[in-house]
């Protein structure tokens, strides 16, 4: 039985902040009675109803990838290639799940007590059994951990599916498998276990993450960065048509991503409680904050608001909630996530042009640069002086300074970590598929398919 | 009538027994299928029919069409298509990124049409399309060489 997990948030803490506060202390007395009883050590209980939704946040998340997820970026390449974006998220998807039972779980979530990884003494899942059980936030309270293990697998899925957006149009089909199977083994295994694991150095700090701001978003836009510089720039960009093939997909895909969401960051709580909703409710008031923002700024530097600006923010808002999901008030949330939509618009619409990079889908512009205004956000809005539950109990200018460290050493391990296997990769299988393949699309080069018959 | 109502086509061979008699008789001996060798049924006195084309705004297709009708228009071909004139398309921008979009979507219109209605149609066409703004369309009378109504064998002005 893992009950490492449980030293996530203090149950105290938590339990105090939420309506179900005298549940809890029910529970707790319960519990203490049991023992009494039994005059052993605390028998765990397990909430049918935190299982429910734990298995309903994993499909959430799961949703959030297909289709959402592929959806969202498949609009926004040419109709040319829009099912090698569906094929790279799908198949990324499955080799993650695969790549997460035979080794990875056990990397993020194993029992070595190392501060980098877990071991690989839960390799193959081995010693889980339906009886297994993990920890949640509160003490005593646990979830079956074929549950806490699905549910952390799809967000190994989703941060590898994220990156493909930077080098969409022009990858290897089966480099990029490749590099996903080493990058998700050498980097998010590792930097999830250094932030969300007890004996991990960025937790050990005492740095928030709640569902995934760093580990994540963070981690997958640097990835991003570093692919789209090093892969280069699409045949043509600058001179040829690339817009966007189908807004309606991909706000079809962005809708089902802030659904999928509730997933990620309520079911990040990893019970049913006031902890969840508490998320709940900031990741509708970020999102709304931050789609609301991006707008307004379209309208007033543009004189158009548009469906990708709106959509645009939207993701904006949803990444910078992330890590403060848990932490923060919803009227703070909102001004976190307008704030992050400000930066984040001001780096998709101006600095990534000045600086000439091809991101095709802004997977940094957004996710690395609304992940890191999110991450360090959190600081502010988890202080009480914000309306925050002021989890942790730092001063806001120390947990700003942790934040900022969590953050840059994520940036420097994923950087590093990342170029390496590019390179690796680009050496031994090339990472770019031919000019002539890439003009006609990779649709039809690398899938033997094509999108639309028409 | 629907808006896409084939009414003409290019050479047909024609399949032996299938076309009626006088559509035969008409035909002149001089004008041989020059595959089958086989004498087909347009006349090729050229001036007889006129083929109008025509490029509008998509959202006055209807509008057009009802105009047309009501002249005596049989039938007309519509295609999608894009292109340029004196109305220099627009801009895109996602996410920053411009885009100039150089081609204007229109509607070409294909009319085969008897001597005679070809200025009314012409005339029809130029009011009903008309906005007064730039990007309005052209229209182009062409002299159509034959006609052949493939269910029939009918030419000329009988095919349209």
């Amino acid at each position: 039985m893992n009950m490492k997990l449980t030293k996530l948030l203090p149950s105290a803490l938590l339990a105090g902040l939420t309506p179900l506060a005298a549940l809890a202390q029910e529970a707790a007395a319960t519990a203490t009675e049991t023992a009494a009883e039994v005059a052993a050590e605390v028998a765990p209980t397990m909430d049918k109803g935190d299982v429910a939704w734990m298995m309903t946040s994993t499909l959430l998340v799961l949703f959030m990838i297909v289709p959402g997820l592929a959806l969202f970026y498949g609009g926004l390449v040419r109709s040319k290639n829009m099912l090698s974006v569906l094929m790279q998220c799908t198949v990324i998807t499955a080799l993650v799940i695969v790549a997460w039972v035979f080794w990875g779980y056990s990397i993020a979530f194993g029992d070595a007590p190392s501060a980098f990884w877990g071991g690989l003494g839960k390799a193959f899942l081995s010693g889980v059994t339906y009886e297994s059980m993990a920890a949640t936030f509160t003490a005593g309270v646990v979830i079956p951990e074929f549950v806490f293990i699905s549910f952390q697998m799809t967000f190994a899925c989703i941060t590898v599916a994220l990156i493909v957006g930077a080098f969409a149009e022009r990858i290897k089909f089966g480099s990029l498998m490749v590099f996903s199977l080493l990058w998700v083994t050498i980097v998010y295994f590792p930097v999830a276990h250094m932030v969300w694991d007890s004996d991990g150095l960025i937790y050990g700090w005492g740095a928030l993450d709640f569902a995934g701001g760093t580990v994540v978003h963070i981690n997958a836009g640097i990835a991003a960065l570093v692919g789209s510089i090093i892969i280069g720039k699409r045949v043509g960009y600058g001179k040829d048509n690339m817009a966007p093939h189908s807004m309606t997909l991909t706000m079809v895909g962005a809708a089902m991503l802030w659904v999928g969401w509730f997933g990620f960051n309520a079911g990040s709580n990893l019970e049913a409680n006031g902890g969840a909703a508490l998320a709940m409710i900031n990741t509708f008031t970020a999102t709304a904050g931050a789609v609301l923002a991006w707008v307004v700024l379209e309208l007033i530097l543009r004189g158009k608001a548009s469906m990708l600006g709106a959509v645009s923010g939207l993701v904006t808002g949803l990444v910078a909630v992330t890590p403060a999901a848990g932490f923060a008030g919803p009227v703070a949330a909102i001004f976190l996530g307008a704030f992050a939509s400000v930066v984040a618009y001001f780096f998709v619409s101006t600095v990534k042009h000045k600086l000439g990079y091809d991101d095709s889908l802004d997977v940094f512009g957004i996710h690395g640069v609304a992940g890191i205004v999110g991450a360090i956000g959190t600081a502010i809005v988890n202080d009480p002086s914000m309306g925050g539950i002021h989890y942790g109990g730092n001063a806001m200018g120390a947990q700003l300074w942790i934040q900022i460290k969590g953050v840059l050493v994520t940036i420097v391990w994923c950087g590093v970590a990342s170029l390496v296997l590019y390179k690796l990769v680009d050496m031994i299988m090339g990472l770019r598929v031919k000019e002539d393949a890439e003009r006609e699309g990779l649709d039809l080069t690398s899938h033997g398919e094509r999108a639309y018959n028409h | 009538m629907g808006a896409y109502s084939l009414k003409f086509s290019a050479l047909v061979p024609e399949s032996p027994g299938s076309a009626p008699q006088h559509s035969i008789a008409q035909r002149p001996p001089w004008l041989r299928n020059r595959r089958t060798n086989r004498p087909v049924s347009g006349p090729a006195q050229g001036a007889d029919v006129k083929y109008i084309i025509a490029a509008i705004k998509p959202f006055k297709l209807e509008e057009v069409r009802e105009a047309l009708t009501a002249i005596g228009v049989r039938g007309l071909m519509v295609t999608e298509i894009k292109g340029f004139g004196a109305q220099s398309g627009h801009t895109e921008i996602y996410r920053g990124a411009e885009y100039a979009v150089n081609f204007v979507p229109k509607v070409k219109l294909e009319i085969a049409v008897p001597d005679s209605l070809a200025d009314q149609v012409v005339e029809t066409l130029a009011r009903t399309a008309r906005t007064g703004k730039i990007g309005d369309g052209k229209i182009f009378v062409l002299d159509l060489e034959q006609a052949t109504r493939v269910r029939t064998g009918e030419a000329g002005d009988d095919a349209l």
